[in-house]
């Protein structure tokens, strides 16, 4: 029954050829309009064929054109640079002040290295040291390793004795007390102040501030 | 159903503009009531119309000729798919909440005596889902599972608005009867 019922519906619906009653419109000026709109579409869609055309063409281009030499030496030059400064920074640390003091230096220092796998992706054969650099961080190691072990305890001051030279680069300490109270003290920082004329300069210039 | 013979057809694809015109002349009215079928407004019809059209011709050279009705047949899913595209686009497109179907008697024999038009009428008084299911249903032949493809439902739910649909339609039917002969149906 239902299938008969729609086939009714589908033959009543489908046998209406004409338009409802009260619509007339005038089929040669909605034809005009349709043919005059036709020609509108199809610019549109040449605009819509060069866009993607052009940057299709500018993505090959960027892909296929190599890049300059130029630029390859500069950028070896920049890291050949920053290897030996790193040979430099890693040359073997004489441990003179207290180890705790002398841990900080080499891990201060041991940061600035270019990881192995930089230089050997980036650096030229020629300009490449890497001895240089593995055994500088060996002798620290061994260093390390030799540095008599002391129990790590909260240290509460440091002694400085004014009279020492001083041996190595200017070194910047700074030591957090349990109290939260800073105090530092500068190496082979000669005094800017006005001396006396016979007097020798001060070595060591000793600031704290408690 | 018009038919068109392939001599037609490849005139139209030539560009022959004398083709192309009796084309447009001959399915306006058939398409023109297949997209108010689904959009009900005559304006938004004609859009679709016009739209449909307008691909019919871009598209024409993609046409293969497999019929005389065959012409007929393609130009009609091109105005279905842009009248269901028109009803998305409105974003008005809902299915009714679910209701019970009570059960109406047969009235094969009250559709078989109705005249066209009153049953093109009444069918555009449908919800808009009730319409949309019961056209692509009963007039274009899909199947609920193509129906829940093209309209992104449940092919559960295209069943039951189907059904809803044909419940209401029985209903609108009798009321229309009733008013037109006096009687509540058969």
């Amino acid at each position: 029954m239902e299938l008969l019922e729609n086939n009714i519906i589908q033959q009543k619906l489908n046998s209406l050829d004409t338009l409802p009653e009260g619509y007339a419109p005038s089929m040669s000026s909605k034809f005009e309009l349709l043919m005059t709109a036709a020609p509108a579409e199809k610019k549109q869609s040449k605009w819509l064929y060069f866009i993607p055309a052009g940057i299709a063409a500018t993505i090959a281009l960027l892909v296929l054109v190599q890049p300059d030499t130029t630029s390859v030496d500069f950028n070896t030059q920049h890291y050949a640079g920053r290897l030996q400064h790193t040979a430099v920074i890693a040359a073997p640390v004489q441990i003179t002040e207290t180890p705790v003091v002398a841990v900080k230096q080499i891990r201060t220092k041991r940061t600035k290295q270019v990881s192995p796998a930089v230089q050997l992706a980036v650096a030229p054969a020629p300009v490449h040291q890497p001895e240089e650099v593995v055994v500088a961080v060996d002798t620290t190691t061994l260093l390390l390793a030799s540095a008599p072990v002391v129990p790590q305890k909260k240290i509460r001051f440091t002694e400085v004795d004014f009279d020492d030279t001083p041996l190595n680069a200017p070194v910047v300490v700074q030591q957090t007390t349990t109290g939260k109270q800073k105090f530092s003290f500068r190496f082979n920082l000669y005094s800017t102040a006005a001396q006396s004329p016979g007097s020798q300069p001060t070595p060591v210039q000793f600031r704290k501030n408690f | 159903m018009k038919p068109f013979n392939q001599h037609q057809i490849e005139q139209c694809k030539k560009g022959d503009r004398a083709a192309q015109k009796h084309l447009f002349e001959s399915l306006y009215a058939p398409m023109f009531r297949v997209c108010q079928r689904y959009v009900v407004n005559t304006a938004e019809a004609e859009d679709c119309l016009m739209r449909g059209m307008m691909k019919v011709f871009q598209q024409m050279h993609t046409f293969n000729y497999t019929g005389e009705h065959s012409l007929f047949m393609w130009v009609r899913k091109v105005m279905v798919n842009e009248s269901l595209m028109e009803l998305r686009k409105k974003n008005n497109f809902y299915l009714m909440p679910e209701e019970t179907v009570h059960e109406l008697p047969d009235q094969s024999d009250v559709l078989q005596q109705m005249a066209a038009e009153d049953l093109y009428r009444l069918i555009l008084q449908l919800p808009e889902g009730y319409r949309t299911v019961l056209n692509l249903f009963v007039v274009e032949g899909y199947s609920h599972k193509e129906i829940a493809e093209l309209l992104n439902i449940q092919e559960s739910t295209s069943k039951t608005q189907y059904m809803k649909a044909k419940a209401r339609l029985k209903d609108l039917i009798s009321i229309n009867d009733k008013e037109m002969y006096g009687t509540l149906g058969k």
